[in-house]
């Protein structure tokens, strides 16, 4: 499995996907800045807290993570199962299921390391900025960025599953376009169930256990699919 | 283990495709170290019956043996042993021609093995660092030849490979096909369009005439029966006998 992840690597340009995290998470930072600093002067009270800028910063980074792990899915997965590059991936001796996994893992990985660093960075640059000279007439504290972390752990749930399940509507279509439009409508959806849940825990659990659920699903709905799965 | 020497055999196959019979009662026969020309005009199925060879389609009916094994239950092992070009080769465009096969080395469990060598034999040596997408569809031909014969198959599927070759280019295949059943003990299964271009390399005809070969012939017998040579045999399977070429 290494070795097929390893090959997978070599095959696509994950430069430039690493150049679009980069970019997502700079524009983060300056989105973060941005309604801050409006919601002080417009005296908007939604956004003069932390948490509430904080989780709707996060919620912005899980769409744009989002539509950027549909696209790598898109080159790395359903584009490789459509048309002629299928001929040359099914010539291959390697087991169809492992072959998928290995490709799903690399995304999945990437995304999730992606989202990570994308979403903590512009946080923490905020808060250290703020600590210093704060935009923002609240207080900062390590509960709130303990409940932030758990926050971003079941966004970085939803945004891999919200991308898996995408992938799988665009690989019935073998659709790149299918894929964004059903994980940015999925993002609408996920986003708003996550937010709903979100003071109360149970809730929070059996959803990240739901959407776990769903995502283990799909990945395995979808070997047995490659494993018999023939050219056009 | 071979069954009588045949390197593929195939009997009794059917694929359907909605419901649609493509590929009727077909049977192949290609004994070890010979080069089968496959014939047959625009959508007789040639490109089906390779796809089943190779495991790319899985027959609705018949068996298909190839290196004596089952394509169906070992395709793995099957597909590590032989190489194969259908239809437009896709490459991985960023990559230059020597990464593209190193890459195929490795999916084919070969990493020791030198691609330069193959690159070489296909005239595709002096292109370095040059990026695929860069190369001309003739380049692209040579390169998809080199794909299929670099990590040493015992046979070789071949749809159409001298598709977008020169003149040049054609005869250099020509002398490569044969050296790698004459040098490099392997087999060939080959279709083209250009009955002359097989006439001179294969041993053995099979003609496909709507999903069935209706029948396979050695090139000397075809030879010493018909003054014109193949092509006459072909006009005369596919016209019934009605006319000669």
């Amino acid at each position: 499995m290494h070795k097929l992840i390893r090959l997978e690597l070599q095959r696509h340009r994950m430069h430039t996907y690493v150049k679009a995290s980069i970019l997502i998470s700079l524009g983060l930072v300056v989105f973060i800045y941005f309604i801050s600093y409006v919601a002080q002067v417009e005296k908007e009270p939604d956004f003069q807290t932390y948490p509430n800028i904080f989780l709707f910063t996060s919620i912005i980074s899980m769409i744009c993570f989002c539509i950027l792990s549909s696209v790598i899915y898109s080159r790395v997965v359903i584009e490789e199962y459509a048309g002629n590059r299928l001929l040359l991936l099914f010539t291959y001796p390697v087991n169809r299921k492992k072959m998928l996994l290995a490709k799903i893992i690399l995304v999945s990985v990437f995304s999730m390391v992606a989202m990570i660093l994308g979403s903590i960075v512009p946080l923490l640059i905020f808060s250290v900025t703020e600590s210093f000279v704060p935009i923002v007439n609240d207080r900062l504290s390590l509960d709130l960025f303990i409940s932030m972390l758990s926050t971003i752990f079941v966004l970085i749930v939803s945004a891999n599953v919200i991308s898996l399940i995408a992938m799988r509507i665009g690989f019935v279509r073998k659709s790149t376009p299918a894929a964004i439009v059903s994980s940015f409508l999925l993002c609408a959806i996920v986003g708003n169930a996550v937010i709903g849940s979100l003071q109360n825990s149970l809730l929070l659990l059996v959803l990240t256990v739901i959407l776990i659920v769903a995502g283990t699903s799909v990945v395995i709905e979808l070997m047995q699919r490659v494993h018999t799965m023939e050219t056009d | 283990m071979l069954s009588n020497g045949m390197i593929v055999e195939a009997k009794g196959l059917v694929k359907t495709f909605a419901g649609r019979e493509v590929i009727r009662n077909c049977s192949i026969h290609l004994p070890q170290g010979k080069i089968y020309g496959f014939l047959g005009p625009n959508g007789a199925g040639k490109t089906t019956v390779m796809k089943m060879l190779t495991g790319l389609l899985k027959p609705t009916a018949g068996t298909a043996k190839v290196l004596g094994m089952d394509i169906l239950t070992q395709r793995d092992q099957v597909l590590s042993r032989i190489g194969s070009l259908i239809e437009v080769p896709v490459f991985f465009e960023h990559l230059s021609a020597q990464k593209n096969l190193d890459l195929h080395l490795a999916y084919m469990n070969m990493e020791e093995r030198d691609a330069s060598q193959v690159l070489e034999m296909v005239g595709l040596s002096h292109t370095g660092q040059q990026p695929v997408s860069t190369f001309s569809l003739g380049m692209r031909q040579r390169l998809a030849i080199a794909r299929a014969i670099v990590h040493k198959p015992q046979l070789l599927i071949l749809d159409e490979p001298i598709n977008g070759l020169d003149p040049l280019a054609i005869r250099e295949m020509r002398v490569l096909f044969k050296s790698l059943v004459n040098d490099h003990g392997m087999s060939i299964l080959i279709s083209s369009h250009i009955i002359s271009e097989l006439e001179y390399i294969a041993d053995i005809i099979g003609i496909i005439l709507n999903g069935t070969v209706v029948c396979e012939e050695t090139m000397t017998d075809i030879q010493a029966q018909f003054e014109n040579g193949l092509e006459e045999y072909f006009f005369k399977v596919t016209n019934g006998g009605t006319e000669s070429a």
